[in-house]
């Protein structure tokens, strides 16, 4: 099982919510404080480091007009994870392709990072979430298509190694594509997906990519994964857990008492904050139905009420592992049991108001009296 | 037709290759009516009083009400060749070319690609050109503003509001999503207008009229002012106490308004 420590690097020290109307868009940023942001930097890059010595890889995303992510550029925080670690692979999760109208930039910076890194990154592609569509002003109609047709376009930028080849397709138009420098690894960083839904799971399948999927539970991730699974079956090649990711929120600590106050200051951010439902159900984004649904107040995603309950709930539905060492790798074997299994096991190790010094114990629990009991998973499926 | 005595009849027709469908009633000199960025939920009470005197010709831009989204027609440009075609298609007279906000987007679009088809425009609450710095937001963001946000810009009486949106939202949410979805496609970028549209307006020799409500919140003060100053030959009609969609806040003022523009 290859272990990832993330972290969402949010600004914990937000308003009430009754004073902006929505964390994401439209939030002033009269509520950035920029020394406290440069205090969170070097704090949430001294946790990823200790994470690093305690065995995990690292992972790094970004957002947008949100106090929820401090990392606009996933390319720049991966780049300095690079500099900043020296044996820890650094997962990029990801690029949200479909929003970004320069796909060629974005294999640029990925071959920087994995020459600086020499060859430990891996690299995803992602469609963006709703809330991200108006800060790139995005067109929200779309979106898988572009999603792809940037992935072409990039993998033939990483792969094209006689001088420049001509890109003029339905979104993307180069007449001069040749990229330096070229990525260290050959041909190219392994490449992840990302989904939350069984419709697109076969199609990650079909490249072999690694397919994660965020918070689901045990529910929607076995379906997600026995997707996946069955996609490559039909597609006549039989994948090994590497192949499928599972992120959950994790906290350890040296009591299920401590571990369970530490992951309500986690949770803050799903409590205290909220997002306008205009930025979540962006039209197009979605097939007309989901839309329709989340107009009358429904959800789109299957599972979502899953992450409504409590800590408790939370754990119940293997969203969260949370305890003292020995009932945290319990957690994550039953949700390997229930879910079929899968190779890499993300960690959302910090969130919302998770203090520092906790956080660097949480890390420390892991390296020491988790991960290292977690070494039989990811060898093979659990059923 | 929906709560109106109106006989509507609905043809699907071939256009340019183009699977397009277009509602059809009443009798009278030929009016193309063109749909705004809600679809044709609020045009019911227009073809209500216009099919009286008039034939309406209501063509249902692809991807709106029930329509399937067409990959060859997905801009206002695309919109405007495919209508410009249907015109030849339906008769060798000119007509004149009735366009509701987004609609009216349209028609300027076709109007200035079109030399012998349209005699001339009426536009209520005309979208379409954009005036001024990069920072002047022109047009209230649709896609931006929460539901109470969008109805204080749109309508002058919130009980119109009802009519449009809450209640469309009880009958048939699955439309209004569509709608919603095909404005998008229309609208998104850049933002429900044209650059450089203008050169091409002020070269347009036929007249242009433009209806727009006097409390309109949609857009920004002096929109409209400036939209008439973009044609050689304009008018501007004020109709009192109306938002953005004049003939939903006060339809008879409309209707006055705008019988005289097509006799």
């Amino acid at each position: 099982m290859q272990p990832w420590y993330f972290s969402e690097c949010g600004y914990e020290d937000l308003p009430d919510a009754s004073e902006y109307e929505s964390v994401r868009v439209t939030i002033p940023n009269s509520y950035c404080d920029p020394h406290v942001v440069a205090d969170l930097y070097d704090r949430y890059i001294e946790e990823w480091i200790a994470a690093e010595a305690a065995g995990f890889g690292l992972m790094a995303n970004e957002h947008h007009q949100t106090g929820v992510n401090l990392n606009p550029s996933v390319s720049i925080v991966s780049a300095l994870l690079a500099r900043a670690t020296t044996t820890a692979r650094i997962l990029v999760l990801g690029h949200q392709l479909a929003y970004r109208r320069d796909p060629i930039r974005v294999a640029e910076e990925m071959a920087v990072v994995d020459v600086l890194s020499r060859g430990r990154l891996e690299v995803g592609f992602v469609r963006g979430v709703p809330s991200d569509v108006a800060p790139a002003n995005a067109q929200p109609q779309g979106t898988l298509k572009r999603l792809w047709e940037a992935h072409d376009l990039i993998l033939r930028a990483w792969t094209s190694h006689d001088g420049p080849f001509n890109w003029e397709s339905e979104h993307y138009h180069y007449r001069q594509v040749n990229i330096w420098p070229r990525p260290f690894q050959s041909p190219h960083p392994p490449i992840w997906m990302t989904t939350s839904s069984t419709y697109n799971a076969p199609e990650i399948a079909r490249y072999r990519y690694v397919c994660a999927t965020f918070l689901s539970g045990y529910s929607l991730a076995g379906k997600v994964f026995h997707a996946y699974r069955e996609a490559a079956h039909e597609a006549g090649w039989d994948p090994a857990p590497d192949r499928l990711a599972y992120a959950g929120m994790g906290f350890v600590a040296e009591t299920d008492e401590e571990a369970r106050a530490g992951a309500e200051r986690m949770m803050w951010f799903s409590r205290n904050t909220r997002t306008a439902p205009q930025f979540s159900r962006v039209p197009g984004y979605m097939t007309t139905d989901e839309y329709a649904t989340m107009v009358q107040g429904g959800s789109r995603r299957e599972g979502q009420g899953q992450r409504d309950g409590g800590v408790q709930g939370l754990i119940d539905n293997g969203i969260l592992f949370c305890g003292a060492p020995d009932t945290v790798v319990q957690q994550v074997e039953q949700h390997y049991e229930r879910t079929g299994g899968y190779g890499h096991l993300i960690i959302l190790g910090q969130y919302g108001k998770s203090q520092h010094a906790e956080t660097m114990r949480s890390i420390e629990l892991f390296g020491k009296e988790v991960l290292p009991k977690l070494g039989g998973l990811g060898l093979q499926f659990a059923d | 037709m929906r709560g109106t005595d109106t006989a509507i009849s609905i043809e699907q027709m071939t256009v340019a290759g183009e699977s397009l469908k277009v509602l059809r009633g009443g009798n009278g000199p030929k009016v193309l009516v063109l749909h705004d960025e809600w679809g044709i939920a609020g045009d019911e009470i227009l073809w209500q009083l216009l099919s009286k005197e008039f034939e309406i010709i209501a063509p249902i831009a692809p991807g709106f009400e029930d329509t399937a989204a067409s990959s060859r027609t997905s801009t206002v440009r695309d919109l405007a060749l495919l209508y410009n075609a249907l015109l030849v298609q339906l008769s060798e007279d000119p007509m004149t070319v009735i366009g509701v906000s987004f609609g009216a987007w349209v028609a300027i679009e076709m109007a200035v690609m079109n030399k012998t088809k349209i005699t001339n425009l009426v536009l209520l609450g005309p979208l379409g050109l954009r005036f001024g710095s990069p920072e002047q937001r022109n047009i209230a963001d649709l896609f931006a503003l929460s539901e109470p946000q969008l109805v204080e810009s749109l309508y002058a009486n919130p009980d119109i509001a009802r009519m449009v949106t809450s209640e469309s939202l009880r009958e048939d949410v699955v439309t209004w999503a569509r709608n919603r979805e095909a404005s998008a496609v229309y609208g998104w970028e850049p933002y429900f207008h044209t650059p450089g549209l203008q050169c091409w307006t002020e070269q347009l020799t036929i007249p242009v009229a433009i209806i727009h409500g006097g409390e309109d919140r949609f857009v920004m003060d002096g929109y409209f002012e400036r939209y008439a100053e973009s044609f050689p030959i304009s008018s501007r009609i004020e109709i009192a106490r109306s938002g953005h969609f004049p003939h939903l806040d006060a339809p008879q003022q409309t209707f006055e308004a705008l019988k005289p523009l097509l006799s």
